[in-house]
Order: C-alpha cells, then sequence, then structure tokens
C-alpha cells in the first residue's frame, strides 16, 4: 500500500483552505519516554525536506503528487520493512499555499486509522502534533505520529502485518525522527537582492500583505504554537529631503501609532547603507526588524513570534543577517 | 610516363619544395604557444581537491571547469550508464540551500543572465563547465561548491525519471557511431574496463537513495580539479576558492585498475540497424597524453585522406580514441565497395609505407599543422582551455599542458611518425568488429553478440566513506566587485593605392590563423551560374604539380572558396608560419592566365549537387523570399530547374572571357594571427595585387530595392505527423538601420524578444489567440544592401492565421514598450556574452571583418557590439520595434497557396506574387 492511498481522506480534509490561525495552544504533553535503547542505526538526513531519522534498516524514498481543488498535494518521504513491520516518515506539503486550522488537522489525522484505541495531544519543539495507536483498515495494528509544519504536516507510522508490533523498535524510530525547517536562498531579481527564508511555510504575497506598492513584499508563515513568520520587504523611496535615519525615525513613529511599542533599538551600517536593528512589542506578537536605507530604496527584514524568546534564537538572527544585494 | 610514376614524382617534386619552406618558416618563427594565458596558479586544499587558476585577460570573462575523475568505467555493476544519468540530472538539481530555479534568480538579481552548466561524460571522467562574466565569478563560485557538496539533497525518484531516457541515450550507441565502445570491446577484451562498456544498461532499477549515496560518494573534493582561466584576479579567486571549496568534506576514489588486453585477438560479428555493411580494425595504444598520443591523431589524419583517396569505402573513420588508462586507434571502412579485405590491405599498405617513410614529409607536417591548427582553434574558446587544463592536471600531466601540447603537435615529423606506426600499429590488429545492417537488430547491449559469455570487467564498489561532516553555517553568496569593461582587439586597416584593402587583427598566442580574401564580382551582368562553378573551378587549378585545394592540404590549411550574390569570397585556416606559402599558392592561381579547363565538367557537376543540396535547408529559403521582392536585382529570385538549367548551360568560354575582368577587380583581405602589423602587412602584399596594378574603381552594382509584401510558394504539403494539419513555412523580415550604426544597436536585442519564454511575452500572446508554439527561429540577416530581423516559423496551416495574429500583438506590445525590466536586462547580458565570445574566436573575428569591409565600417566596431549592446536603452528597443510591422515587412510563405491565402486574409494580409514548387517529398517534410 502507498503512503497515498493510506492517507486520501486526510488528503482531502487537509485541502480545506481557510487562512491559518494560531492554535488554540493544546497542552504541551511530553512525547512518550524512551523506554528502547538498541543500538543507534546510522543517521539517515534529508536535508531538502528537514528530516533527520535513525531508521532500523536502508530506507526507499517515495514522492507522490494528489490532486487537490485548490491545487496539489506533494508527498516526499522515506519507508523501510524489517520483516512484517513497515516504518515510514513523510512530509505532506501544499506547495506554499494556504491551509486549514492546526486543530482541523489535527482532528482528521485520526480518520488515518480505522479504529483509534489512543489519542494523545503531543508536540515537536513548537509544533503540535498527536500520537495514536490502533488498527488500520486492514486490521493490521499501527502506530503513528503527526505534526502541524508550516503549509503542510508530517506523518510518522509503523505498522505491523502479523501480530503485535514491535514497540521498542517503533519507539526508536519515532523517536530518533527530528524534523528541522529547511531554509534556502530566494532571490529577488526585480530588487536586486536575496535573503535566506525557511522553505515549507505559506508563502504571502503582496495581495495577501496588502503592499502592491512594494516592488518586493514576501512571507514565509510557519504557524506552530509561536505562528513564526519571516517576511521580506522592499519599497522604492521617493526623492524627498529626508536622511536615512530620518525616515528611519518616520517609520518608527508610524509603528508606535499602530500600536506596536520599540522596546529596544541599535543603529547599524551595512556596505554603504544605514540601517536599524528594531524590537518591537504588539498586543499578541513580538517582532524583529532590520531596516537598511539606501539613497534609492528601502528594505526590511522583519522575524515575527509569540514570544520575545523565540525571536532571539539563531533562526532569527541567520535571517536578518542573510541579506545581499547586488 | 605510367601515372603511378607521375604522381611520386610529382609529390617528391612538392615535398622538396614545401620542405625548404618549412623550414624556413620555422627559422623565422619562433611560435608563442602561450594561448594568452599570462600566469597559473596551481594549488591543492586540504580536503585533496587539486584547483588550477589561469589568468587570461582577453576577455571579461572567466570559464570553469570542474573535473571528477569518475566515468562510464566506474559504473557499478549492471548499472550501466549511472555516470551518464548523474551528468544529466547535475545541472538541475536543487539544494537544501537553493531550489533548481533559485539559481537563475540570484544570478538575475546580481545582473547577469543564467546559463545552465554543460556536463560532459566520458569514460573516465565526468566535467561540469561553465562561463560567467568576470563579475559573477564569486557568485558561480559559490553556486557550483553548494552544488558540490549539497547536490545529492535534490536526488529524488522523479528527477530520476525525468532524466532516464536522455541518459540511456547517452549510453546506448549503435555499433558505427564514434562513441560506440564496441572498438574497445574489440581490440581490449571484456576484462578491460573499457571493454565492458558496452553491456546493457539496467538503469531504470536505479534508486534514488542509492544514487544520491554514490553522488556523495564519487562527485567530491579528493576526486575533483577545479580550474578557473580568464579575466581574475589570482589572488582573490585563490581566497574566494580557499573560503568557499575548502570546507567541502571529501572522501578519495580509486581509479578502474588498468587490466592487460588479453593476447589473443578477437574478431567480432554483430548485425545493428545500421544503413550499410561496416568494418573496423582497432590496436590498443598509447594513453591520453602520453608521448605518442598525438602523433596517433596525426597518422589518423593521414591514413584518413590516403585511404578516403583510394575510393574503396563510402565512408572512412580513422581514428584515436584516446582514453586516460589506455586508447584505441580505429580504421574503419563504412559501405565497402568492394570487400572488407580490400580495404584492410589497403590499410595493412598504408601503415606499412608509413612505417617505412615512405610517405611524403610535406604530407605528415601538413596533417600536424592541421591538427595544431584544430586544436588551436579550439583553444581560442575559454571553456576548451579550462577542459584541457582540468583534464591534464586530473592525469598528472600539470597545467601547462596547451602550449606542451601545442608544440608537441608542432614538432612532428616523418621520422617520429615513422617510429610511432612502428611501436604502436605494425602488427595484427588486436581486434576487428564487422556489422551486417538489419533494421530489426537492437540498438545496443548485449543483443549484439550472438552467445558472448566472457566475463566482463566490473567496476569494485567502494563502500560508503565517512565524509568529514562540514561545521558552520553555509557563507552566504559574495557581494560583487567594480564592472569590468571590455576591450576588442585591433588592427590596422589599410587602403592601398591601387584600391586593394588590408583589415588585420593580431591574435597571439595560439597557432593558427585566418585570412578571407574578398573579390567582388564586377556590375556586368553575368551568368548566376558562374560564381558557383568558377569557385569550383579554382580550388582544382593547378599548383606545383597537384591542385591549390591539394597544395593547401599539404601546408596544413584549410581551403574553401564560394561564389555568392556579391563577390568571390576565398578562406583559409592555416598554421601561421604556413600562411606564406598558402597565400603564394593561391596568389599564384589568381594570377594564372586560363583557368583549368579539364575541370570544368566536373566542377559544374559538382555545383549542381550542391544546389540540390541547398534547395533541402528548411531555414535558409528566407533568400527566395527575399529575391522575389526585388526582382530587378542581382538578388533576385531563380527557381531550382532554373538554377540548375544555368549550370548546364555556362560554357567554359564564358568564364574564360569572365577571368580577366576579375583579375583586375580590386582585393579585400581580412586577416587574424599572431602577427606585428609589419608581418601582416608584408604577408597581404603576397596576396592582393602588387602596387603598380592599376587602380580599380569598386564598381558600385546596382542598387537592390526589397519590396515589402507577401511572397508565396506554392506547394502541396503532406502533414508531418498522421491526423495532423499539412504544415507551412514562413519567414517574415523586417528592414533594419544599417549595421554597426547606433539606431541598429537594438536590433541584436530583438531575436531574444521574439523567445516564447519571456514574461508576458509572444507565449502569452499566443495562449490568448489559442496558438500553440511554433517551431522557430531568429537573427539578424546582413547582406550589403540591406539588413533584415528574421523570424521564421514552421505550423500546422490552421495555425498560421493565429500565430501571425499573436506576433503581430506581441510587436505592437514591444513598440509600446510593453516588456519586463528583467527580460531586458537578460537579453543585453545574453547578446554581451555572447559577443564576447565571439570576439574570441579567430573565425569570428575574420567574420566580423568581413561584415565591417561590407558595411564600410573600421574593423574594431565590428567587435565593439558587446559594448554598444550595453548601452541600449528599452525606449530605443521600442523605438525600433515600432519600425516591425508587417506591412513593411518581406514575407515569404511555403504551403498550399489557396489556404494560405484565406489565413492572410484573417491577419489583413495577401499575397503579392504566387510561385509555384514542385510538390515536396516526404524526405525533405521530415526534415523540416
Amino acid at each position: 500500500m502507498t503512503a497515498k492511498s493510506r492517507f486520501g481522506v486526510l488528503l482531502l480534509l487537509a485541502s480545506s483552505c481557510t487562512h491559518a490561525r494560531p492554535p488554540q495552544a493544546p497542552a504541551a504533553h511530553a512525547p512518550p519516554v524512551l523506554a528502547h535503547t538498541a543500538a543507534q542505526s546510522p543517521l539517515f538526513e534529508l536535508p531538502a525536506l528537514g528530516l533527520e531519522v535513525r531508521p532500523p534498516a536502508p530506507m526507499d524514498l517515495f514522492e507522490s503528487d494528489s490532486p487537490l481543488p485548490d491545487g496539489m498535494m506533494h508527498t516526499q518521504g522515506v519507508a523501510c520493512s524489517v520483516g512484517t513491520q513497515d516504518y515510514f516518515v513523510a512530509r505532506y506539503f501544499r506547495g506554499a499555499r494556504d491551509r486549514a486550522k492546526d486543530e482541523v488537522l489535527l482532528e482528521n489525522a485520526k480518520h488515518a486509522l480505522a479504529v483509534v484505541s489512543r489519542a494523545t495531544p503531543i508536540k515537536m519543539g513548537e509544533w503540535p502534533g498527536i500520537e495514536l495507536e490502533g488498527k488500520t483498515k486492514n486490521q493490521h495494528d499501527a502506530w503513528l505520529r503527526f505534526y502541524v509544519v508550516g503549509d503542510g504536516f508530517w506523518i510518522a507510522q509503523v505498522e505491523r502485518s502479523d501480530g503485535a508490533l514491535d514497540r521498542g523498535a517503533a519507539r526508536a524510530f519515532f523517536d530518533s525522527i527530528v524534523l528541522r525547517q529547511p531554509w534556502s536562498v530566494h532571490a529577488f531579481p526585480e530588487a536586486h537582492f536575496s535573503a535566506l527564508m525557511p522553505d515549507g511555510g505559506v508563502r504571502l504575497g503582496k495581495k495577501e500583505l496588502n503592499a502592491a506598492d512594494f516592488t518586493v513584499a514576501e512571507a514565509s508563515w510557519l504557524g506552530g504554537s509561536e505562528t513564526r513568520a519571516y517576511f521580506v520587504w522592499a519599497i522604492p523611496l521617493d526623492e524627498g529631503s529626508l536622511t536615512p535615519d530620518e525616515r528611519m525615525d518616520r517609520g518608527l513613529e508610524a509603528l508606535n501609532r499602530d500600536g506596536n511599542r520599540v522596546v529596544w533599538q541599535a543603529p547599524l551600517a551595512f556596505d554603504d547603507a544605514r540601517g536599524r536593528d528594531v524590537l518591537l512589542e504588539s498586543k499578541k506578537s513580538w517582532t524583529r526588524v532590520r531596516f537598511l536605507v539606501t539613497a534609492s530604496n528601502l528594505y526590511m527584514l522583519q522575524a515575527a513570534a509569540r514570544t520575545k524568546d523565540d525571536l532571539l534564537d539563531e533562526a532569527v538572527l541567520r535571517f536578518l543577517t542573510s541579506i545581499r544585494w547586488y | 610516363m605510367p601515372f603511378g610514376l607521375g604522381r611520386v614524382a610529382c609529390t617528391l617534386g612538392l615535398c622538396l619544395g614545401l620542405s625548404l619552406a618549412v623550414g624556413e618558416a620555422r627559422a623565422q618563427n619562433n611560435p608563442d604557444l602561450s594561448a594568452g594565458i599570462e600566469s597559473y596558479r596551481e594549488l591543492t586544499l586540504a580536503n585533496g581537491l587539486r584547483v588550477v587558476i589561469a589568468a587570461d585577460h582577453r576577455v571579461p570573462q572567466v570559464a570553469l571547469a570542474i573535473d571528477y575523475a569518475v566515468g562510464d568505467a566506474l559504473d557499478p555493476p549492471n548499472q550501466r550508464g549511472l555516470a551518464q544519468l548523474l551528468g544529466k540530472i547535475l545541472p538541475k538539481l536543487a539544494t537544501r540551500h537553493l531550489h533548481a530555479d533559485e539559481r537563475p534568480r540570484l544570478l538575475a538579481a546580481a545582473g547577469f543572465k543564467y546559463e545552465a552548466p554543460t556536463v560532459q561524460v566520458g569514460p573516465d571522467a565526468t566535467i561540469v563547465t561553465l562561463q560567467v562574466p568576470a563579475e559573477a565569478l564569486e557568485l558561480a563560485l559559490w553556486l557550483e561548491a553548494d552544488r558540490m557538496e549539497f547536490a545529492a539533497d535534490g536526488i529524488t525518484q522523479t528527477t530520476l525519471s525525468e532524466a532516464l531516457p536522455q541518459a540511456l541515450e547517452a549510453v546506448e550507441h549503435l555499433p558505427n557511431e564514434p562513441a560506440a565502445a564496441v572498438a574497445f570491446h574489440a581490440a581490449l577484451g571484456r576484462l578491460h574496463p573499457y571493454g565492458a562498456l558496452d553491456r546493457p544498461s539496467q538503469l531504470q532499477t536505479a534508486k534514488a537513495t542509492a544514487v544520491a549515496e554514490r553522488l556523495r560518494r564519487y562527485y567530491n573534493p579528493a576526486s575533483a580539479v577545479l580550474v578557473l582561466v580568464g579575466d581574475l584576479d589570482p589572488e582573490r579567486a585563490e581566497q574566494a576558492v580557499r573560503q568557499l571549496f575548502g570546507r567541502l568534506p571529501s572522501a578519495p576514489v580509486q581509479p578502474p585498475p588498468a587490466v592487460r588486453r588479453s593476447s589473443t585477438p578477437r574478431r567480432l560479428s554483430l548485425t545493428a540497424p545500421v544503413p550499410a555493411r561496416f568494418g573496423a580494425s582497432a590496436w590498443e595504444t598509447a594513453s591520453f597524453l602520453a608521448p605518442d598520443d598525438a602523433g596517433l591523431d596525426v597518422v589518423a589524419t593521414v591514413l584518413t585522406r590516403r585511404l578516403h583517396a583510394r575510393a574503396l569505402c563510402d565512408g572512412i573513420t580513422v581514428a584515436q580514441r584516446s582514453r586516460a588508462l589506455t586508447s584505441v586507434f580505429v580504421a574503419a571502412c563504412d559501405g565497402p565497395k568492394t570487400t572488407l579485405d580490400a580495404f584492410r590491405a589497403a590499410l595493412g599498405e598504408e601503415l606499412q609505407a608509413l612505417a617505412e617513410g615512405r610517405v611524403p614529409a610535406a604530407e605528415i607536417e601538413g596533417a600536424a599543422l592541421y591538427y595544431a591548427a584544430v586544436l588551436g582553434d579550439r583553444y581560442d574558446d575559454l571553456l576548451g582551455r579550462a577542459q584541457a587544463i582540468a583534464s591534464s592536471v586530473r592525469l598528472g600531466q600539470g597545467a601547462q599542458i596547451i602550449p606542451k601540447l601545442l608544440a608537441r603537435y608542432l614538432a612532428i615529423d616523418a621520422a617520429q611518425l615513422a617510429a610511432i606506426v612502428r611501436r604502436q600499429l605494425l602488427r595484427p590488429a588486436d581486434g576487428t568488429f564487422e556489422i551486417t545492417p538489419l533494421a530489426s537488430a537492437p540498438r545496443a547491449g548485449d543483443a549484439y553478440f550472438t552467445g558472448a559469455s566472457e566475463p566482463m570487467f566490473q567496476a569494485r564498489a567502494e563502500p560508503p566513506a565517512l565524509l568529514d561532516a562540514p561545521s558552520g553555517d553555509w557563507p552566504r553568496p559574495p557581494a560583487n566587485g567594480a564592472p569590468h569593461r571590455f576591450h576588442p582587439p585591433t588592427g590596422p586597416s589599410d587602403t592601398l593605392a591601387n584600391g586593394d584593402q588590408l583589415r588585420f587583427m593580431e591574435r597571439f598566442g595560439t597557432p593558427v590563423s585566418h585570412a578571407r580574401l574578398q573579390i567582388p564580382w564586377p556590375a556586368a551582368a553575368q551568368s548566376p551560374a558562374l560564381g558557383l562553378v568558377l569557385a569550383e573551378l579554382l580550388s582544382k587549378s593547378p599548383v606545383a604539380g597537384t591542385t591549390l585545394e591539394e597544395a593547401l592540404r599539404l601546408l596544413g590549411a584549410d581551403l574553401k572558396i564560394r561564389g555568392p550574390v556579391d563577390e568571390l569570397e576565398i578562406t583559409l585556416t592555416a598554421p601561421p608560419s604556413r600562411m606564406a606559402p598558402a597565400f603564394d599558392a593561391l596568389s599564384s592561381v589568381l594570377a594564372q592566365k586560363q583557368l583549368p579547363s579539364a575541370a570544368f565538367d566536373a566542377a559544374k557537376t559538382s555545383t549542381a549537387d550542391w544546389i540540390t543540396k541547398k534547395d533541402d535547408d528548411p531555414w535558409t529559403w528566407y533568400w527566395d523570399a527575399l529575391g522575389l521582392s526585388a526582382p530587378k536585382s542581382r538578388y533576385r529570385y531563380l527557381s531550382p530547374p532554373a538554377r540548375k538549367l544555368a549550370v548546364e548551360q555556362l560554357k567554359m568560354s564564358e568564364l574564360s572571357r569572365f577571368w580577366p575582368t576579375l583579375q583586375r577587380q580590386p582585393r579585400a583581405l581580412e586577416l587574424v594571427g599572431p602577427y606585428d602589423n609589419a608581418t601582416a602587412r608584408s604577408l597581404a602584399a603576397r596576396v592582393l595585387r602588387p602596387a603598380s596594378a592599376p587602380v580599380a574603381r569598386r564598381l558600385a552594382p546596382n542598387h537592390a530595392l526589397f519590396h515589402a509584401g507577401v511572397y508565396v510558394f506554392d506547394r502541396a504539403s503532406e502533414p508531418s505527423e498522421p491526423n495532423q494539419a499539412a504544415s507551412v513555412s514562413v519567414c517574415v523580415l523586417w528592414p533594419l538601420p544599417g549595421w554597426a550604426t547606433p539606431a541598429h544597436y537594438p536590433a541584436h536585442l530583438l531575436p531574444w524578444f521574439l523567445r516564447p519564454e519571456l514574461t508576458d511575452g509572444l507565449g502569452a500572446r499566443l495562449a490568448e489567440h489559442g496558438a500553440r508554439t511554433p517551431y522557430w527561429q531568429s537573427n539578424t540577416v546582413l547582406n550589403q544592401e540591406q539588413d533584415f530581423l528574421r523570424y521564421s516559423l514552421r505550423v500546422p496551416i490552421d495555425q498560421l492565421a493565429p500565430v501571425l495574429e499573436s506576433l503581430k500583438a506581441h510587436l505592437a506590445r514591444l513598440a509600446e514598450g510593453h516588456f519586463s525590466p528583467s527580460d531586458f536586462a537578460n537579453a543585453i547580458a545574453v547578446e554581451r556574452q555572447f559577443q564576447m565570445r565571439q570576439s574570441l574566436s579567430g573565425q569570428a573575428m575574420i567574420a566580423a571583418l568581413a561584415r565591417a569591409a561590407a558595411h564600410d565600417k573600421q574593423g574594431d566596431e565590428a567587435l565593439d557590439i558587446a559594448l554598444q549592446v550595453e548601452r541600449v536603452s528599452p525606449k530605443a528597443l521600442s523605438e525600433l520595434a515600432q519600425h516591425l510591422t508587417f506591412d513593411r515587412a518581406t514575407i515569404g510563405v511555403i504551403g498550399p497557396a489557396a489556404r494560405v491565402n484565406e489565413a492572410l486574409k484573417t491577419v489583413g494580409l495577401q499575397a503579392t506574387t504566387v510561385v509555384q514548387l514542385a510538390p515536396e517529398t516526404a524526405h525533405e517534410g521530415a526534415a523540416r
């Protein structure tokens, strides 16, 4: 049975396209405690997807595309078998299109099994998930973990066609899984610069960001408990007599008027441009912005999250320092 | 005197004369073989990557070559073609940092047009090459370092299955093709790594994870050589290479073992879908770049010419197939006219003659010099240089292989060659193979060889090595330096007192020079066949006991004489040291009082054949449309039967009367080579008319006027595929402002804007009009009277109207300035890059000089296009596009006239002239 047929129901349900909202912060249950201590198998990586796993046997890559009413759902993952026990882990992603809310997806995940005997909310870092045990429609014992990440979700599943699962091996497999968000260079030829951005998120363009006048307005919304998002902006400046610092001051005043509070700011110079790093607090979120002002353009890299701590991590710093212009 | 004896006597006479000339020339010239490379820097990084940085400041471009010592011979058992498959996918793979389509966007952000790297896979190596503007070097290095470390990230089952058909095509050759491995099988046996390369492929079973592991394990710095050649600062380039490549993980790769061939000669018989019987003999010979390897190339050239003269086969191929472990020398006969035994006997006689020193020294030296000139042309190109250096370093021969190799060919003489033949080839062939044609036979694989059970070489699988994991974050692409300026080379442009002209460009470094002599036809009306037949006759004119063509071949020179509408055009490619005797030979023919009437009939036959072939050319018939639009000019259209009739009716007496007039015509010489101005002028004096010659007035031909209109060639056409409408061919020619004038420069960008894939461009208009993308081609067409922008296409007849509507709408939008800034920037980048590459090639320099001569421009203007194009504004482009309307164009259509007229009406056009053509043959239909 292919991964595609296993999760046909999920694919259909995942296609509904309401704008993703912050999840209602389910209780952060810790994943089951690691009890199995078998010898570590070699690490298998799919960096372009952001997966690291230690499988019990060499894995084969599989992939498929499934048509949904609003476009394709892509599936990519790896699978292996040891005896009658099958293992797979796959990412289901929607080409950066918007998706249903977390709670809808988590609820739909239960349809992956014909009989659900246990359902436990779980998390991996900031990604909400659910752990399920039960029977497949073929009456095989199955255990799966499901995480909502970016524009889609991940499923890791172990299934046995005869008898009870080897739970130790299954747990070792599950616990070895690390989901890393893949990042890549995104170039913006229209404004002659590039920046690193996360790949797995919902992509928002000028229309969604209400920024038709901008040369570049793009965001990657990752969701999760932090509702983390990264924005890139570039806008041509009018030929006024303001200095770069005056322009940035005015920008910050406008942000203040919109209900933000400038917590901290620091000037910076990048190549020949003046710039400023700013930390902002609003009612529901925190934002870090790097402004860069040249003679003709304003560039902004912006990272937003629910908590301040989440904006101080390495990924945000990497994002803010990644701009290169040409 | 019996014929044979006379031939020998003539040849010996010629040999003596030429040997003296060569001695003199060699004494005079101590050729500079640097190929224009000013410095080399060689280093090996800690991870094993060997690096060569060579500075060559001729144009602001840099070529990159990455040569991995992994080729077909290392393919794992039952996965024949894996190296080819990896070669096909390598340029397109995404990495964890870059999606496949992000590379073009990144370069576009930096203001450059992305060109995907080219990957060539051979038995010994996989070589990735790329040429970029000098300012983009660091960005390109970052992209390639990212590809070297992380390309395996992007391998999925989909990428493999998409590339599989191309990979299989690259693996499976007909056994009579040069790339086929059958010759190696025959010469070396199945136990040799090269002898098992025609085993069947089972690539269909390749798994993505296994292929990714293979890429990581084998294609890494320890197996690679990185070469940078071009306009770079060695210090800065080294710093960038160390920073970007120095930290890549690495694991060494073992080359395949050199296995001795089995001593028993092999005789293979096979059936394959080849057109005619084919037989070949093969010998194991010196490996690539070994001392005898160059000599064997020359042996192959000499043997090809001598066996061709015997006319025993329809086609002769003799070649040294050079490889790293060992090479194979192949002599093949395609379509034997008698028996293959007769061919083998002749081959044996010629080898014996070479071994005993009975082949004239001049013939051997001519072949050696010709080969050096061929290499010289190849090394004009930055990519050619980078590839040669990379292969040499991989084989442990050092970076400075280009001067070494050129010197090696130039030093080859008859005695050396005889010794090489005795050492390498004077024994029974190590293997022979014969192919019997059979249409239903398989193309490749074991099925060729009935009952073959010989054990096969199988590459040893190397266990996955523990690659050092990279540490830290990946560096970001660096910012760019200041833009470069481009200064094209220049030389004197002399007009002599008698009206003759010399246009010269000096070009040092490679042992090849190019020349083109143009003599305009007198204005007097002449038969349209006269120029064509005269060109044939001149190449067969007697010189020192042989023909001009043959005499120049013995000098290592390549001669082409053409007689197009405007002038007699003689093109020569020769070793620099031989240009003087070559000009002397040419000059003696141009001075001959009478043309060789004995060769007249053969020249007519050959011309008639050429006309037939030309009629088959699908993309050049636009000259016929232009001819119809200028009926009173010398370009006037002649139907194919009329052309053939003109050849038939041409008389020798007509030519003889015409010849003295032509000899009095002014001459224009374009010359490119490693000469100073004084030498160039003295060379020119040999072929231009003496200063005392009367001043020839350049007779202005009647000015040709090309009338806009639609010119239909009525021909019933069959559909090329069942259930499809019949096709029509269309060419649209818009007149342009004069070449190399400011108003013309935007025209260089226009072909780019006729591409269907541009943003909101022609493709979008085609979609709006419900039309499919046609087969198309576009360029600028230059002639003396008028330059044109050409757009040729071929479409099913029912698509003609919507395609023309789309084109009209697209051009109207271009005229209004509707094109994206990035497309405009790309068009400039592409044209600039193309023109700079052209300016490196001797042949392209000659063509540019000739165009300059025809348009009364200076030579440096001809090579200045790269700079001028850079200065074109979007406004200038849209202004030029305002003139691209159908009512100003000369439009030619080949197709059924009635249906063509219907389609034309829908776009407001109607046929100006209709001429009948013979029905299209099935063969022609397929070709178009």
